[in-house]
């Protein structure tokens, strides 16, 4: 009973971390208006931490440059499990306009498994909430096989 | 043998206070609650929906199931047990309280001064924790936090002092249940007026020993991303979740105790008094509520400055006041 | 001291701002720039989308399978910039984005839109009917895979066979229906309808496949010889020569304008090429002789028997059919202005050295036989006081005494196209200035057809559009704008 109370606490209490790898702030933009008034996604107990460990969902925008790939390999390094890694446009999973430059790692897959893609270039604020929500529903199954 | 027998009982009932009522469970629960009411309202206040009121329930658990990590450079037998110190201090805490009707389950003669010295001891746990993680950042949040404590303590110490001398006359009044009695003869201390600048002076107070804005310098999420707690994951970032929580709830309840106090329900104590101690307890977090809603986070010395003479101000009035007999 | 109490206070009161999105579901604002819809029926595989698209989103995979190609279009939204590109260039629509923006997926290939559809494949290739063709650039233009270059200045159009994808978007543009899928044909030069014989190109043949007869007026091309080196097109200087399909089905421009003249009589042997001949020839297995000149026919049996297999193009000129009978045959030529210094330029930028000018004497004679009017001493006369025009019967040259000497100061001779200079001359636009050759540049080069060349100059000025394309391509620098 105690192990399913937890399993369903996992779909309703998921925090967010956020990296961005050299975004042009679009996404990160639209993952804030998340938690504005108008989207709230706080209703759902999403939640932004302040660090790596406290994080269920990390949530990664920008094409992953030389500079920020290191330090983005070891934050998700320090995030305990179970947790979920999220890419916000079409950056991570492909380097977008910046594919092929000298300075950008993209896409993610390369060095982490990738839970939820959302696409858009910048996703609108209602799909980050879709794609949030789905990894919530990813986490619970980790925690269940776990 | 009965002697054995009743020594058992005895035991057994103070594991069911400490544990149950109105110990661990109780206030975890009774905290959780606020925590989730003032979640909830605060999101009101910014005209959004806000997570349901059982929101910090599903954050604990959700943190019990988490991995707990331990850093490379922590030392990982004060690093567990340090949210652990907090939880108990806080849980015997509850025991001293006199419950509107209940009559506290450890009573003595100075009680307050214990309450005072266990009100540290949670503080004191998290720089432990935090000192042990080794984190740079969890260095700026315990010495912040240490400032933040010596910022309230001093007024603190006086408004527990005008309250003992209001209750005692000559003779300083130290015990929960002794306040709780001269109220139910004399009315409300809040109602007082001597005693209104110390009311509002622990009002202010209860934000800074919580933790939360603009008082929440020591764990400033945006800014030392929450400080002494940062290394924290899993279990014990839950417990220590936990212990905010029930210092919400251990403060609303000195509030009530000390400025509230008791109302002689009769036959309806048992009900009753738990409805006016909630009431009280959802009244005192609005306040603090409120405050959050409107305010941004203050400077390390301006929180201090703002102890030491405003907030200390507010109490030294009503001590001095009630020096005078008013 | 707290501006925002009040309003937290007061807040607590109001309805929320939130939209409940996951439970009342939200559509996007008009025209958002969501999920990329893909119509494979539509699409015609000119890759348009694919050189548009910045990020590289779109690729394409063409298979071979039995009846033609199929052919496979991936849009990977993970890699699209929602740009919206790629719909605004799709010439048939087949790409377009929608306001879907429910792209969330575990697996980021449920994210690639994909279609496919089979290609049948095209007969022939593009191929350009320069009758039609106003060198308007439009198919250059629109071309995906940049394979088609056009330069209005020289009236070239050239496709480069490797890189067309056959789409047919340049058929589809073309204004004038002057480009057609069809089967290659052999290449080769080309003669235009502006030729006057001069024999520069037959000078500069390094194989000698050409012959040119400036008495009998005729050109012909040995194609077997013929390297396709380009020598004489690059020679020619009226520009009448280009490199080009070897139609053998439709006449040239110059053929067609001779026909009427001469009633079609296609020589019974001829084996390619049926010239309109003159009834009254005697039987050439080759080649059509001159309608009006029996002596200049004799000698063509000879030449014929010279390149039996040859292919040859007799060129009963343009001016047979033009020129009255009964002037002579030299009407135009070169007209000695009053404001010669006698300097010699002409004399020594004539390519037929037809001009000759003596300093000492004030002399300046042309010999008419020679004299091809290729306007390149008008072009190169400083004094800008020579000009091609009609030569009265005074001073046309007869058979019998080919040099004609000018005497100074020239008597004046009437204006070249006094008709249409007149004519013009009230409008506003393009204007028309003396000492037209009418080699048709100007008509190749307007892009809206507006100008007529056909021995004399007119414009419509109603298709006319100002854009000066005539002016800046005019050789003789006649044209103006105003």
């Amino acid at each position: 009973m105690f192990k399913k109370i937890i399993a369903n606490s996992m779909t309703k209490s998921p925090w967010i971390y956020h990296v961005n790898t050299g975004s042009c702030n679009g996404c990160d933009i639209e993952l804030v208006a998340c938690l504005t008034p108008r989207y709230d996604v706080e209703r759902y107990g999403f939640k932004l931490a302040g660090t790596p460990r406290h994080a269920d969902i990390v949530v990664v925008s920008g094409p992953i440059t030389s500079q920020s790939k290191d330090r983005l390999l070891r934050t998700l390094e320090q995030v305990p499990n179970p947790h979920c890694v999220v890419t916000i446009g079409s950056c991570p999973q492909s380097g977008n306009v910046f594919k092929g430059s000298y300075s950008v790692e993209a896409p993610l897959e390369k060095f982490c498994e990738v839970d939820v893609a959302i696409a858009g270039c910048t996703p609108k604020p209602e799909a980050i909430i879709e794609g949030l929500y789905k990894a919530a529903q990813i986490l619970k199954k980790k925690r269940e096989a776990m | 043998m009965p002697d054995i027998l009743a020594r058992l009982l005895d035991v057994l009932v103070v594991a069911l206070h400490v544990l149950i009522f109105p110990g661990l469970l109780f206030a975890a629960v009774g905290g959780l609650l606020l925590a989730g009411i003032d979640r909830k309202v605060l999101a009101h206040m910014q005209r959004r929906i806000g997570p349901p009121i059982v929101q910090p329930f599903y954050d604990f658990f959700k943190l019990m199931g988490k991995e707990t990590i331990i850093p490379a450079a922590a030392r990982p037998g004060i690093y567990k047990a340090a949210p652990i110190i907090g939880l108990v201090s806080l849980s015997l805490m509850m025991l001293f309280f006199p419950i509107f009707g209940h009559s506290a389950a450890f009573g003595g003669t100075a009680d307050l001064i214990v309450i005072l010295y266990l009100l540290t001891i949670p503080a004191v746990a998290l720089i432990i924790g935090g000192s042990a993680s080794g984190s740079p950042f969890a260095g700026v949040g315990i010495s912040r936090e240490m400032v933040v404590m010596l910022g309230y303590e001093l007024p603190l110490v006086m408004v527990l002092l005008a309250v003992a001398k209001k209750v005692g006359g000559s003779a300083l009044v130290f015990s929960l249940q002794g306040i709780s009695d001269w109220q139910l003869t004399n009315g409300c201390l809040l109602f007082q007026w001597s005693m209104i600048p110390a009311a509002l002076a622990f009002l202010l107070i209860i934000p800074a020993e919580v933790g939360t804005q603009p008082f929440d310098v020591a764990e400033a999420e945006t800014e030392i991303c929450e400080g002494p707690l940062i290394e924290y994951s899993g279990a014990p970032l839950a417990i220590f979740k936990l212990n905010t929580a029930i210092k919400m709830f251990v403060m609303t309840a000195l509030f009530s105790v000390l400025f509230l106090g008791d109302i002689n329900l009769g036959q309806y104590w048992l009900l009753g008094g738990l409805v006016l101690f909630v009431i009280s307890a959802v009244l005192t977090i609005l306040c603090m509520t409120f405050i959050h809603a409107f305010t941004a986070r203050l400077k390390i010395e301006h929180l201090f400055k703002f102890y030491w003479t405003v907030v200390a101000g507010l109490a030294l009035v009503s001590l001095v006041l009630v020096w005078f007999g008013l | 001291m707290f501006p925002f109490a009040k309003k937290a206070l007061s807040n607590l009161f109001k309805k929320p701002h939130t939209v409940r999105f996951p439970e009342v579901p939200v559509d996007a604002k008009p025209a958002y720039r969501g999920r990329i819809v893909y119509d494979p029926e539509k699409c015609v595989n000119c890759g348009m989308c694919i050189k548009v698209c910045s990020p590289g989103a779109i690729t394409r995979t063409v298979e071979e399978v039995e009846g033609g190609e199929k052919i496979t279009y991936d849009i990977n939204l993970t890699s699209c910039t929602f740009c919206g590109t790629c719909q605004d260039f799709c010439g048939t629509k087949a790409i377009s984005l929608s306001e879907d923006y429910h792209m969330v997926a575990e697996d980021p290939k449920d994210l690639i839109v994909t279609g496919s559809r089979i290609k049948q494949k095209v007969a022939g290739r593009v191929t350009l009917d320069k009758a039609n063709c106003v060198y308007c650039g439009l198919c250059a233009r629109n071309c995906p895979e940049n394979a088609i270059t056009v330069d209005r200045a020289t009236k070239s159009w050239t496709i480069n066979y490797d890189e067309c994808v056959q789409c047919g978007q340049c058929i589809t543009k073309c204004p004038k229906k002057a480009l057609s899928f069809q089967e290659p044909k052999a290449q080769g030069v080309i003669m235009g309808g502006d030729c006057v014989f001069c024999t520069l190109c037959a000078k500069k043949c390094p194989v000698g496949a050409l012959t040119v007869d400036r008495a009998a007026k005729t050109w012909e091309i040995d194609r077997n010889a013929c390297i396709r080196c380009g020598a004489c097109v690059s020679g020619c200087p009226k520009k009448t020569l280009s490199m080009g399909d070897v139609d053998e089905n439709t006449p040239s421009r110059f053929e067609k304008a001779a026909a009427p003249a001469a009633p079609a009589a296609p020589a019974p042997s001829e084996p390619v090429k049926a010239a309109p001949a003159a009834p009254a020839a005697p039987a050439a297995p080759v080649k059509a002789p001159q309608s009006d000149s029996e002596p200049k026919a004799e000698h063509l049996p000879a030449e014929s028997a010279k390149a039996p297999e040859s292919v040859k193009k007799a060129l009963p000129a343009l001016l047979s059919g033009l020129i009255p009978q009964a002037k002579n045959d030299w009407d135009t030529g070169v007209i000695l202005g009053p404001d010669c210094i006698y300097c010699g330029m002409c004399m020594r930028k004539c390519p037929m050295e037809a001009i000759t000018v003596d300093r000492a004497s004030k002399s300046w004679t042309v010999d008419r036989e020679k004299c091809v009017w290729c306007g390149i001493c008008v072009a190169n006369c400083p004094k800008k006081t020579l000009r091609i025009g009609d030569l009265d019967g005074k001073t046309a040259a007869p058979e019998a005494a080919p040099v004609a000497k000018e005497t100074v100061p020239a008597a004046p001779a009437p204006k070249a196209a006094a008709p249409a200079a007149e004519a013009a001359a009230g409008e506003s636009g393009v204007q028309f200035g003396e000492g037209c050759i009418f080699c048709g540049a100007c008509a190749g080069a307007c892009p809206m057809g507006a100008i007529t060349v056909d021995g004399d100059w007119s414009i419509n000025r109603d298709a006319c559009i100002q854009c000066g394309a005539c002016v800046s391509t005019c050789p003789m620098g006649v044209l103006s704008m105003k």
